[in-house]
């Protein structure tokens, strides 16, 4: 065997980019036909032949599968790419968007809107999730200005604000009728089910422009990774870098949970998965996390919805049942540590 | 053998024993039962009979006790004509209302304040909290003889809490009709008002009887989906609602579901091709309403939803919104009506819910009929 110091460097190099690529030249294929698997699977009769019809069975698959299909991918990649991100500039594995309150904060916002003007009112809960989603944000990032910005103050504001959003959330359920509680437990369980053609053009909205925002400061992030001296020395803007990354991890979360309710466990494990796969490069591990996501959601939607049709499993109970032991299987086989 | 217990209410309808009707509420019974410890029950119903029979009235009307079963389907020994009265199910405010009793009622829960045009005469009674979390401490500083309460809320234990501080609890299940028979009965035996109970009972027969006759009279048995209060949450076989449409005559397409609230696919409830929608509502204060208030937006919301133009239901319009208050309780035979109504109209185009209601209402409520109900009311 020859020590690896012999190999010639950039051979060595080429050989790993080459199984990087391949890793998620893979996982796109994969997530192609899951998501044609996805499109064909249902509760109904309606599959992939219906794609020219115009009648009940057009309707479900052009009106509710394919949106749910697409708010899938959407949220998927915007969850995990959001988590990717969190856990770079805080350098921290546990974290993701919802380390710094953001689901609890978006929870809050819905239940308010539930409680303030019925769950009927679509806006009213989307846009009461967005605004507090923000908010939280918006306000740990402030407090992170006002002292200097290290990634325990902000994480400490976040699972304070987190608890504070959740104790809001609790008082409203208790004050709410039982027809107000249902609408927010619902809520909080997650479901693409929600998911419409404008819904998803706003969700789009925010998490399409993100990506190559956040693609682009892969090589910071790396930076940011040695160390914030480090990644200043070498030019990096540390406390503008950790703000922007923060801000749109946050926009993408917010976008996405929006108009579907709480889907927590991807933003976490999706850039583990990815990581595990293609190692820390943010230049891999941001689109490689963008494509764990999106087939993290898929499989669960589609296993969730089909697997004891016509109950409807929500998609935030399947993903832990499904993403937790896979992550542990990957886990275990690796003999280095990954993080 | 929980049947048994069940037909041990006097004055049975005919539609309560028709085996046509799923006795599915019995399991629930049975297994309600595990929940509890009977044990300290069981004590205190020996005790209360032992005390009954020094008292050498063991049967007697004039005797300190009156057994009745509960509803978990327990024997229970509970003292006649009690003055004080802690009600939290408001189902059994109005019960107790049409016995003449309501003046005994010292604590409520919070849903009856907030609804003071229906209640007058229980302005002055304490809220004492939510009908499933209530203020112990609120309900023991009342003194109260019996305490009135759901199946399953409040929790297990409040027995035990309301036992160190003296204080019996009974618990209810008057929001299902087919209880109804029994938890009238069991409280006009502890309030001596045998009679009023039986005349409620017998116009509740009456009513029941003509929705048999209508439902029997229709071939059609119409499949339905009933939703409640969240969005694509499915009223399965446990709910109330199931049993409302079996007694209307409607197949409830979720009633391969147990759940009361069963998550489903929206591709599923268009597959099934429903005839017709009905959706649970929790609108406060119907009394107080002059017109549908929020329940005609909800209604909009139903109808436009994706798909729902190529169903049956949606189609012809057939989407209604129902509240709790034609749905449990004393008047949840209105609520039935109204089933019926939808669902057969060639055999109940004379049958008018609002006329029942009224009748309800004023005969035995003692209030002047008002309100909206249930949308659309035509």
């Amino acid at each position: 065997m020859k020590p690896a110091c012999n190999k010639d460097g950039q051979a060595a190099y080429g050989a790993l980019t080459g199984r990087r690529v391949a890793w998620m030249l893979g996982l796109a294929a994969l997530l192609f036909v899951v998501a044609l698997l996805s499109l064909a699977m249902g509760s109904s009769a309606a599959g992939l032949r219906d794609v020219l019809r115009t009648g009940l069975d057009g309707v479900i698959f052009w009106e509710l599968r394919v949106p749910r299909v697409i708010m899938g991918l959407l949220v998927g990649s915007g969850l995990a790419v959001g988590g990717a991100a969190t856990q770079a500039v805080l350098r921290n594995p546990l974290a993701s968007p919802f380390t710094l309150g953001v689901a609890s904060g978006a929870g809050f916002g819905a239940a308010l809107g539930i409680v303030l003007a019925g769950a009927t009112v679509k806006w009213a809960v989307a846009g009461g999730a967005f605004t507090f989603a923000l908010v939280t944000v918006l306000f740990i990032l402030a407090v992170a200005r006002m002292k200097s910005a290290t990634p325990e103050t902000l994480v400490l504001a976040g699972v304070a604000v987190m608890f504070l959003f959740s104790a809001g959330t609790s008082l409203l359920q208790f004050l709410g009728t039982e027809q107000q509680i249902q609408s927010i437990v619902f809520w909080s369980f997650g479901n693409l089910t929600r998911a419409a053609w404008t819904d998803i053009l706003i969700a789009a909205g925010m998490i399409l422009p993100a990506l190559p925002a956040l693609f682009l400061r892969a090589w910071d992030l790396n930076l940011l990774l040695a160390g914030d001296e480090m990644a200043a020395s070498l030019g990096v803007r540390v406390d503008r870098l950790r703000l922007t990354a923060l801000l749109l991890a946050a926009l993408m979360t917010a976008g996405a949970i929006c108009f579907t309710g709480v889907i927590g466990f991807i933003g976490l494990v999706g850039p583990h998965l990815a990581r595990l796969m293609v190692g820390g490069d943010h230049r891999f591990l941001l689109p490689t996390s963008a494509l764990c996501g999106a087939l993290l959601v898929l499989v669960s939607d589609s296993l969730g919805r089909t697997f004891f049709a016509p109950h409807m499993v929500p998609i935030g109970i399947v993903t832990a049942f499904l993403g937790v032991p896979f992550f542990f299987a990957l886990l275990l086989r690796r003999k280095r540590e990954f993080w | 053998m929980r049947h048994g217990t069940t037909s041990s209410a006097r004055q049975r309808p005919n539609w309560f024993a028709d085996p046509a009707i799923p006795f599915w509420p019995a399991c629930a019974l049975v297994r309600q039962m595990g929940r509890f410890s009977p044990l300290p029950l069981v004590l205190l119903v020996l005790m209360l009979l032992l005390a009954c029979a020094c008292g050498k009235n063991e049967q007697g009307q004039a005797g300190p006790v009156v057994v009745i079963t509960d509803a978990a389907g327990r024997e229970i020994a509970v003292k006649r004509n009690p003055k004080r009265i802690v009600t939290l199910n408001k189902n059994a405010a109005e019960i107790l209302r049409m016995l003449g009793v309501a003046d005994r009622i010292v604590g409520v829960s919070d849903w009856i304040p907030k609804n003071t045009d229906y209640w007058p005469e229980l302005a002055s009674a304490r809220n004492v909290g939510k009908f499933n979390d209530p203020d112990a401490e609120a309900i023991a500083e009342l003194k109260p003889d019996l305490v009135l309460c759901y199946q399953n809320s409040p929790g297990p234990g409040f027995e035990e809490k309301m036992a160190a501080a003296g204080i019996q609890v009974l618990r209810l299940e008057l929001y299902r009709i087919g209880a109804l028979p029994r938890d009238v009965d069991g409280l006009g035996r502890i309030f001596g008002r045998e009679d009023r109970a039986k005349e409620y009972l017998d116009w509740l027969e009456a009513r029941m009887d003509d929705i048999a006759r209508r439902v029997a009279a229709s071939p059609e048995r119409p499949a339905v989906y009933l939703e409640a209060y969240a969005d694509f949450a499915a009223c399965g076989s446990s709910s109330g609602m199931h049993e409302r449409l079996a007694f209307a005559g409607g197949l409830n397409i979720g009633e391969g579901m147990h759940s009361t609230a069963t998550p489903v696919s929206p591709e599923w409830v268009l597959e099934q091709q429903p005839y017709a929608v009905i959706k649970m509502c929790s609108q406060n204060g119907c009394y107080s309403q002059d017109g549908p208030g929020g329940m005609a937006d909800q209604r909009e919301a139903l109808l436009a939803r994706t798909g729902w133009n190529k169903t049956p239901a949606g189609k012809a319009g057939r989407v209604f919104l129902m509240t709790t208050d034609v749905t449990s309780g004393g008047a949840s035979v209105v609520g039935i009506a109204w089933i019926v109504k939808w669902l057969h109209p060639k055999t109940s185009a004379d049958l008018d819910p609002n006329l029942w209601h009224r009748e309800f209402v004023e005969r035995f409520q003692g209030r002047p009929w008002r309100g909206v109900y249930v949308h659309p009311a035509e």
